[in-house]
C-alpha cells in the first residue's frame, strides 16, 4: 500500500547516497596518507632538507570550489527528502491537546491519532476518539497497536523528556512535558516487532528498560481489535510480556 | 607609588609551582591536572565497558552506571580537554609569538585554581550517599532540576560544572589578551605560526561560547535550590538546550583547534618542510570558527522546536573547511622527507581516525539520517572518533612534539610507538562496533541490554578494544614517567623546529627569550636555515 509518509524509506535512499561518498573519500584519504608517509619517507642517513614548495594556491582553491560542490550536492539531497516526505506535524501547546491546528490540506490524511504520554519509565498510548489506552504495568512494557497505513502521533511527557524512538522506522522524536510534538508515521507491513520501540532521550534511573512492542494489523483486523478492546479495562488486551518483551 | 617592600618569606618548591604566575607554571599545572582527570574519566569508561560488554547487569548497578557516564562526560569535557586546550595555549602561544609573558597572569592562575575547585566538587559526589551528578554530561532540564534528579551530588555537579567554564574562560581571556597586546614586535598575525592561530581561534570561540554554559548552570543552580521555576512551562526545556549548546557544540572545536594546530606542527617540523598553504589555513581556521558558533541546533533536529534546513546548511557546510585541514597536512607531506617519529605517527593517527568521525559527522548534520541515529550507539561512535581519534591523537602528537621543550628531555621513541600502536588499533575495535550497534537502534546511555538483541558480540568488542586502549595509555605513563626521570637530554633544539619556541632552552627561561631571532614569515627559524643555505 502506499504511505504518504515512509521514514524507513526515506532514511534508506538517503543513506545510501551518503555512505557511497563517505567511504570513497576515506579511501581516497587513507590511501593518500598511506602513499604520502611511503614514498616522502626520509631515507637512513639522509639529513639534507626537501625543496620547499608550500603553497598551490590555484590547487587548492580548485579542491575548495569541489568540496564546496559536494556539500551543496548533500544538502540538496537532504532537502529535497525533507521536502517530500514530511513527517512533523506543527507543535501545539498542552492545552491545546485534541484540536490539531495544522492545516488539513499540508497534512497527511491519517485514519487515527495516538496520543503519547511518556513518564518515568513507561508509556501510555490513548487512541484519539476511540476510548482506547494501552498503558505498560510494573513488569510489562505496553503494545502500541497500529493499522497498516498513516497514523498521526501526539507526544507528551509528565515529567522529564523522553524520545518516541522507533528503530526499524528510522524515526524519533522527542516528548516534552507542558508541549506536544505532533508527527505521522507510515506503517508499511503487518507484523509484531518484540520491545521494539524505546526511550531514546536518558530519562534517570530505569532509562534502559523504558521500551514498548510495536504491533501492526492489518486494516480489517484493527477494527476488531478496537471492537474487542473497547469497553474493556485499560490492561486487559496488553499481551502478556516482561521488559525484555519475552512471553511470560 | 613608594612603599615598603617586606622580603617574601621563603617558599618550598611546590608552593612557590603552584602560586607562580609565569605562563609555563600555570600551563604546566593546569596541563597535568587535566591529564589526571583524563585518567580518571578513562577509568570510568573501562567500569562501563566492562558493564557492557555483555547484556545483563554484572558490574554495577543501573544508578551506578548513570553515574559512570555523568561523570566520564563532564571529566572529559569540563575537567580534561578543555583545560588541556588551554593548557597548550598557555604553555605555547607566548614562547610563539615571542612574548616573555602573559597578559593577566594571575587570572590565569586563578582559572587553574578554579579547575581544581571543579573536580574536586564534581568528584567529591561519589562519597556522598545519593552519589555523584547522574543526569548527563549536558543535564537537559527537567531531569537536571531539583525533581528530576534530587541529592546535592547533582547541586555539586552543577557548581563544578561553573568552576570549570569560569576557569575556561579566564585563562582563555589571558592567551586572547596576549595574543592581541604582547606579541614581539615583527610578530605581525599573519606571521603567527599554525598552532597559535589555531590556538587563537580557539579562545575566541571559549570568550564567546563558554559564558552561555555559565548562565545556563547558573540558572539551573537556582533552579535547584530556590523556589524560582527558571525553566518551567512549554518553552523552558527547550530554552535550556538552546542556552547549553550554544556552549555545547563550540566546545568540541575549542578541545579541537588546538590539537589540529599541535598536528600542522608536527608534520611540518617531522616533514622538514614549512606549513603547506598557510594563508588557507588561516582563512579556513576563521571560517571554521564562525561556522561552529552557528550550528548547535543540529544537536535538537528531533525537538521538532527549531528550524532543522538552517542548522543542515551550516553543519554540512563545515565539511569545506574542514577539507582545507587535510589539504595542507596532505600538501606538507608532499615531496618531503619525513621523520617517521613518535609526534609525527600520532599526527597521522589523527588524520585517519579523525576522518571517520568527520565523515559521520556529515551523516548526522542531515536531519533525516539523525531522526534515526540521534541519541545511539551511531552518534557515540562519531564523537569518539572526533574527540579521541581526533583531540586525544593530537595532543599526543603535541606532547610527543613539545616534552623535550617543557623538560629538556626526549620521550622514548620505542615505548612512544609502542604506545601508538596499541592505540590505533584499540581505538578501531572500540568504536567501530558502535556505528553498526548504534544503526541497530542501540540507544545510548542505557546500563543494559536484552540478550535476544543479538548485541553481545559487537559490544564484548568493543570492550576488548577499550582495554587496549587503557593498555597503550599505561605505556605513555611509563615513557613519561621514565623519561622525566632519566631521559635523554634534548637540547634547545631537538627536531629542527620551525617556530620561535625552538629558539630558546629547553625548558625556557622565566622571561622565555634572552635573545629574539628576527621574524619575517610564521616559521622564522626556517627562514634563517634557507639564509644560511644561500650563504
Amino acid at each position: 500500500m502506499s504511505l504518504a509518509v515512509d521514514t524507513a524509506r526515506q532514511y534508506e535512499d538517503l543513506f545510501d547516497l551518503y555512505w557511497p561518498i563517505a567511504v570513497g573519500v576515506m579511501a581516497v584519504i587513507w590511501l593518500g596518507l598511506l602513499v604520502l608517509a611511503v614514498r616522502y619517507r626520509r631515507r637512513e642517513g639522509d639529513e639534507t632538507w626537501p625543496e620547499q614548495t608550500h603553497e598551490r594556491p590555484r590547487a587548492e582553491a580548485a579542491y575548495v570550489a569541489l568540496l564546496a560542490i559536494i556539500a551543496a550536492v548533500l544538502v540538496f539531497f537532504t532537502f529535497t527528502t525533507m521536502g517530500s516526505l514530511t513527517a512533523d506535524l506543527p507543535a501545539e501547546s498542552a492545552s491545546g491537546a485534541g484540536q490539531p491546528d495544522a492545516d488539513p490540506s499540508e497534512t497527511p490524511a491519517a485514519a487515527i491519532t495516538v496520543d503519547v504520554v511518556a513518564a518515568r519509565w513507561n508509556w501510555r498510548f490513548r487512541y484519539r476518539g476511540l476510548g482506547i489506552e494501552q498503558v505498560g504495568g510494573g513488569r510489562s512494557i505496553p503494545t502500541l497497536v497500529v493499522p497498516v497505513g498513516d497514523v498521526r502521533f501526539s507526544a507528551t511527557s509528565l515529567d522529564v523528556i523522553h524520545s518516541f524512538f522507533i528503530p526499524y522506522l528510522r524515526f524519533k522524536r522527542d516528548a516534552f512535558p507542558e508541549r506536544r510534538t505532533n508527527f505521522t508515521l507510515g506503517f508499511r507491513k503487518p507484523g509484531f516487532h518484540e520491545a521494539e520501540g524505546r526511550c531514546a532521550e536518558f530519562c534517570g534511573l530505569r532509562h534502559a528498560y523504558m521500551n514498548f512492542h510495536v504491533w501492526v494489523l492489518e486494516r480489517d483486523a484493527f477494527r476488531r481489535w478496537v471492537r474487542a478492546r473497547q469497553g474493556r479495562a485499560p490492561q486487559e488486551l496488553t499481551p502478556a510480556l516482561d521488559r525484555d518483551g519475552r512471553r511470560r | 607609588m613608594s612603599t615598603a617592600v617586606r622580603p617574601a618569606p621563603p617558599r618550598t618548591r611546590l608552593v612557590a609551582l603552584l602560586t607562580s604566575t609565569d605562563h609555563k607554571h600555570v600551563g604546566l599545572l593546569t596541563g597535568a591536572t587535566a591529564l589526571i582527570f583524563f585518567a580518571l574519566g578513562g577509568l570510568l569508561a573501562v567500569l562501563m565497558r566492562t558493564e557492557l560488554a555483555q547484556s545483563g547487569l554484572q558490574v554495577v548497578s543501573d544508578e551506578a552506571y548513570n553515574q559512570l557516564f555523568t561523570i566520564h562526560g563532564s571529566t572529559m569535557f569540563y575537567l580534561f580537554a578543555s583545560p588541556i586546550a588551554m593548557a597548550f595555549a598557555l604553555y605555547l602561544v607566548p614562547l610563539q609569538i615571542g612574548a616573555s609573558q602573559i597578559i593577566w597572569p594571575r587570572l590565569a592562575l586563578l582559572g587553574f585554581w578554579l579547575l581544581l575547585g571543579a573536580g574536586v566538587f564534581m568528584y567529591s559526589g561519589f562519597l556522598l550517599q545519593g552519589g555523584a551528578g547522574k543526569a548527563g554530561w549536558f543535564a537537559f532540564d527537567p531531569l537536571s532540576d531539583d525533581v528530576g534528579t534530587p541529592g546535592t551530588g547533582q547541586d555539586l555537579w552543577t557548581l563544578a560544572v561553573i568552576l570549570a567554564a569560569l576557569s575556561g574562560i579566564l585563562q582563555a581571556a589571558c592567551v586572547l589578551a596576549t595574543i592581541v597586546r604582547r606579541r614581539a614586535p615583527t610578530m605581525t598575525m599573519l606571521r603567527m605560526p599554525v598552532f597559535s592561530w589555531s590556538a587563537l581561534v580557539s579562545v575566541l570561540m571559549v570568550v564567546t561560547s563558554y559564558p552561555a554554559l555559565v548562565l545556563a548552570m547558573t540558572l539551573l543552580y537556582v533552579d535547584r535550590t530556590t523556589s524560582a521555576a527558571v525553566y518551567d512551562g512549554a518553552m523552558g526545556p527547550i530554552v535550556y538546550q538552546h542556552l547549553f549548546w550554544f556552549f555545547g557544540h563550540p566546545v568540541v572545536y575549542v578541545v579541537f583547534f588546538p590539537f589540529l594546530g599541535a598536528v600542522a606542527e608536527a608534520i611540518a617540523t617531522n616533514s622538514r618542510k614549512r606549513f603547506f598553504g598557510y594563508p588557507f589555513m588561516v582563512a579556513s581556521l576563521l571560517i571554521f570558527a564562525a561556522l561552529s558558533m552557528a550550528v548547535w541546533g543540529h544537536h535538537m533536529f528531533t525537538t521538532s522546536a527549531i528550524e532543522n534546513r538552517y542548522f543542515a546548511l551550516t553543519t554540512t557546510a563545515i565539511l569545506v573547511v574542514a577539507g582545507i585541514e587535510y589539504f595542507d597536512c596532505m600538501g606538507t607531506m608532499w615531496r618531503a622527507k619525513i621523520r617517521m617519529r613518535s609526534s609525527m605517527l600520532f599526527a597521522l593517527g589523527f588524520l585517519a581516525l579523525f576522518l571517520i568521525g568527520g565523515l559521520t559527522g556529515i551523516f548526522v548534520a542531515s536531519p533525516p539520517l539523525d531522526y534515526h541515529v540521534h541519541d545511539t550507539y551511531f552518534v557515540v561512535g562519531h564523537f569518539h572518533y572526533t574527540l579521541f581519534g581526533g583531540t586525544v591523537f593530537g595532543m599526543f602528537a603535541g606532547i610527543y612534539h613539545w616534552f623535550p621543550k617543557v623538560t629538556g628531555r626526549l620521550l622514548d621513541e620505542r615505548l612512544g610507538k609502542l604506545h601508538f600502536w596499541l592505540m590505533v588499533p584499540g581505538t578501531l575495535l572500540t568504536f567501530i562496533p558502535m556505528f553498526v550497534l548504534g544503526h541497530d537502534g542501540m540507544t545510548r546511555r542505557i546500563s543494559n541490554y536484552a540478550a535476544d538483541r543479538g548485541w553481545d558480540g559487537l559490544n564484548t568488542l568493543s570492550t576488548i578494544g577499550s582495554y587496549v586502549i587503557a593498555a597503550s595509555l599505561l605505556v605513555f605513563l611509563v615513557n613519561l614517567l621514565r623519561s622525566l626521570r632519566s631521559g635523554t637530554v634534548a637540547g634547545d633544539d631537538p627536531w629542527d623546529g620551525h617556530s620561535l619556541e625552538w629558539a630558546t632552552s629547553s625548558p625556557p627561561p622565566q622571561h622565555n627569550f634572552d635573545e629574539l631571532p628576527p621574524v619575517r614569515s610564521y616559521a622564522p627559524l626556517m627562514d634563517l636555515r634557507e639564509e644560511r643555505w644561500r650563504s
